[in-house]
């Protein structure tokens, strides 16, 4: 009876000490994880460490919910190389960056939702549109990319998988202090990826498959289901929200884009879907738009691209500078100014065709796609 | 699964509660019925289909199994017979249907192919033997979570009477400390050891044609020891949950890289299976009683249904065979001078002669095709400068938080020493894992400790620091190899 009690008493022991360890490990891990918060779930940067924003997926949920801020920023990759301390020094306010890779609508729209939820006085959106996502899914994509829903989701249990995870307390935490801490981390300008970029023309042409043929010109409103659902979902959005200021943009896209969707049939749908999302956006009084599609000089400079869209980090602060700037050249004034641009963009993308990307062609410059 | 933050916070802790609240009151039936119910909720995570598809077959087996044991029944042996056959073919078309060939193959729900099999020999069991069971019982031993996805393949002669004298074992200390024990072993089998393995072994397969000699061995060499530490992982994880319980699982792996020939190598590697196949199919076809020929040609027939039960690909047919050619060999010339040689060849080189054929045969099984298989093999032979070699790259593509960070860390130092780092968490890992094969199993280990060892205090604390760390491994790991069976 007596070693019975004993030997139970051991192992009684042993889960007391073996329990309480790992609890206590645990613990520790979460607290650490609480306290440096690299996806700063729960609280902005501490500790003097500066943001360290390299991974829009996990961090743009936690940013909108804690950080301090009066505006925002958002956008697809054409918005990830833009500096917040020019924006604040153009607009006088704090930014942040809310960006999703392919610049889904729905996606872009829902995480101005979780701005204004958090900071309910915004006082301005720049909203990058590109014109892809105008006819794309017009619904979120989240669940599809395997998004981390556990930073997103007001569930507090499903926290544990941030809270326990030993990606983000041996990877995410050390990479967050050596980045802080580096001279060379450019902390103003999140999820950016020019410097690991070579932007050339080379590099751009070899970033594009162009179309074997040119297909016959499709009709404009072949998306127009999904352009309906993804328009009204972002006149939803301005409606909602009157007295906050919208600043909706179309970026300068390269030459070889405009090629793109001619060789593909699509010009006169990309062209009709921006002139009419623009003319929409454009009848409420706190929107204003711009227009940097036809900014000729750019887009035919292959050399700040590097691929046939993504333009470099100057591009980026140029657009800051015009958006600040009322009396811009690229600032669209009236739904009759939004036609006579959209026009002018058909006669440039001609032109474009006939001249310098006819050149590239007879120089042989050009790799062709499968089809 | 097991590992899971729902599982081992919420789930094992209400699970062991119930059951043992339920046996202390005296209420087996409730017990019996409560493990059924988290049984099926813990198999409902894989979708409706598939628990619709296990209660469909639990209850054929039952009804059929019930009917047999019918006093009316039971004296008519040729009804008996047929009721069983009709029990066996419904289960052998149920695992038929989705080991097609793949292109006409369904979706195989997670663990159809270890079920049916249980399902298979509890019935000829109960046709044997004639015994009615308790039905609470038979459900529990059907429905036995822990055993459901991937075995072992528990029998009758295993379970039943274990779930029949449920509370005769009322909760003990022990049996949550040793089961706790060997749970957090198998899990860090799994999430450290393995999986980390999988990172070397499929980008060897990722990066195929840029593999010379060094790193196709990688591809093959570490797939078995993945394999083993991933399922002999899971195994103890089942055995460990079933000792917190008071039940005990049949052994199924026994160190088998240890094994010095091919036939050892069998005995003591997915040792229920192979029981399955010996009890349920070679026994029944005349086994070794009619003539060494006969045996020979059963023990390949064996291993070519075990390679079919894995998959109906032809990649699973090779492997099955020459997983079971060396052991037919040595049947047919037990008493030949070439195995009177090999059998006085040095323990070590023998178990590294087995080691390598069976990692060979295993290219076949983990390569999607055999193609891929024969290309592997054949980059085994390829010598290249080290210069020019992929195994140079190979551990710094590597990406685990682990090796993330003694990679940088040493960048940090200096940038040039980036690949030193990557390489010396490779070398160490590899060390690592040589150790832990060599060494007793987790199984042996954690039902030798005695009282005084449980006392330990730095045994506690080294195993508290695996179960923390295997729980921070949660997220982003993998599934097991053995679920697609």
């Amino acid at each position: 009876m007596e070693n019975e009690r004993k030997t139970t008493n051991a192992y009684r022991i042993f889960l007391r000490r073996f329990l309480a360890g790992a609890l206590l490990l645990l613990l520790l891990c979460a607290l650490t994880v609480l306290v440096f918060d690299p996806f700063y779930h729960y609280h902005a940067p501490s500790f003097g460490l500066r943001p360290v924003l390299t991974e829009k997926e996990h961090q743009v949920d936690g940013t909108l919910r804690t950080f301090d801020y009066d505006g925002i920023l958002l956008g697809s990759s054409h918005a990830d190389n833009f500096d917040l301390s020019q924006a604040e020094a153009l607009f006088g306010f704090p930014f942040v960056k809310a960006v999703r890779s392919g610049g889904n609508l729905f996606d872009l729209c829902a995480y101005a939702d979780e701005a204004f939820e958090a900071q309910p006085a915004l006082k301005l959106v720049l909203f990058n549109l590109d014109p892809a996502p105008l006819h794309g899914t017009a619904e979120e994509s989240f669940a599809e990319t395997g998004y981390p829903f556990y930073l997103q989701d007001k569930n507090p249990f499903n926290d544990v998988s941030y809270l326990l995870n030993k990606d983000v307390l041996l990877r995410r935490i050390p990479y967050e202090l050596a980045q802080s801490a580096s001279a060379r981390f450019v902390a103003e300008r999140p999820y950016s990826w020019y410097a690991e970029k070579d932007f050339s023309e080379a590099a751009t042409l070899s970033h594009y498959p162009r179309h074997p043929r040119t297909e016959p010109m499709g009709d404009k409103e072949a998306g127009s289901e999904n352009f309906e659902a993804n328009c009204a979902r972002l006149l939803a959005l301005i409606e909602a929200h009157p007295a906050t200021d919208f600043v909706f943009f179309l970026p300068p896209l390269s030459m070889l884009y405009w090629d793109s969707v001619y060789r593909a049939g699509t010009l006169e749908q990309v062209l009709y879907e921006c002139e009419q999302v623009l003319a929409r956006v454009l009848s409420y009084d706190n929107v204003s738009a711009y227009f940097f599609c036809d900014d000729r000089a750019l887009i035919t400079d292959l050399d700040r691209y590097m691929d046939f869209t993504h333009y470099d980090e100057k591009a980026n602060d140029r657009i800051l500078e015009e958006l600040a700037d009322p009396d811009s050249a690229f600032r669209l004034r009236s739904v009759e100014d939004v036609s006579a641009r959209m026009q002018g963009m058909r006669s440039l993308v001609e032109d474009l065709l006939a001249n310098e990307i006819k050149a590239l062609e007879d120089a042989g410059r050009f790799h062709y796609s499968d089809g | 699964m097991f590992q899971t933050y729902s599982f081992l916070f919420l789930f094992l802790p209400v699970l062991l509660a119930g059951w043992y609240l339920l046996l202390h009151r005296g209420m087996h039936r409730a017990a019996l019925s409560f493990l059924c119910a988290m049984s099926l909720m813990f198999y409902a995570s894989f979708g409706v289909r598939a628990l619709l598809l296990l209660a469909g077959s639990v209850l054929l087996t039952v009804l059929i199994s019930r009917l047999m044991t019918l006093p009316g029944v039971r004296a008519r042996g040729a009804l008996v017979k047929g009721l069983a056959a009709a029990g066996i073919v419904s289960q052998l078309f149920l695992l038929l249907l989705y080991k097609i060939p793949p292109s006409m193959r369904l979706l195989l729900p997670v663990g159809l192919g270890f079920y049916t099999l249980r399902h298979i020999a509890y019935l000829a069991d109960v046709a044997n033997e004639g015994e009615r069971d308790d039905l609470y019982s038979v459900l529990a031993f059907l429905l036995f979570f822990p055993t459901l996805t991937q075995g072992p393949i528990t029998l009758r002669e295993d379970m039943i009477g274990q779930f029949t004298t449920a509370t005769e074992r009322p909760f003990r200390a022990e049996f949550l400390a040793r089961g706790l024990s060997l749970f957090t072993l198998g899990l860090a089998k799994k999430l450290l050891v393995a999986d980390t393995l999988g990172h070397f072994v499929d980008l060897s397969y990722e990066y195929l044609p840029r593999t010379e000699t060094l790193s196709a061995a990688v591809a093959v060499f570490l797939f078995v020891p993945q394999l083993y530490f991933d399922f002999s992982g899971y195994c103890d994880m089942a055995e460990g949950i079933s000792g917190m319980l008071g039940l005990r699982l049949p052994l199924n792996f026994d160190s088998p890289l240890q094994a010095a020939s091919a036939k050892e190598l069998w005995r003591r590697w997915h040792i229920t299976l192979s029981r399955f196949f010996l009890r349920y199919v070679y026994q029944p076809l005349g086994g070794s009683r009619r003539g060494k020929g006969r045996a020979v040609l059963l023990t390949l027939m064996v291993f070519l249904i075990s390679g079919f039960w894995h998959g109906s690909t032809l990649g699973y047919l090779i492997w099955g065979f020459l997983a079971g050619l060396p052991v037919a060999l040595r049947a047919l010339g037990k008493d030949s001078s070439l195995f009177r040689t090999l059998d006085r060849l040095p323990l070590v080189l023998r178990r590294l002669v087995t080691f390598v054929w069976v990692s060979l045969a295993f290219v076949f099984f983990r390569a999607p095709d055999v193609e891929t298989a024969l290309t592997m093999l054949r980059h085994l032979l390829l010598p290249v400068p080290i210069s020019r070699a992929f195994i140079r790259v190979l551990p710094t593509l590597v990406v685990t938080p682990e090796s993330w960070l003694v990679k940088n860390l040493f960048a940090y130092a200096n940038p040039a020493l980036e690949e030193l780092g990557a390489w010396l968490f490779a070398a160490l890992f590899l060390c690592l894992v040589i150790v832990l094969l060599c060494a007793k199993n987790a199984r042996r280990r954690v039902s030798e400790w005695t009282e005084a060892q449980f006392c330990s205090l730095p045994r506690a604390l080294l195993l508290s620091l695996l179960l923390a760390w295997s729980v921070l491994s949660f997220s982003g790991v993998g599934s097991f190899l053995y679920f697609q069976y």
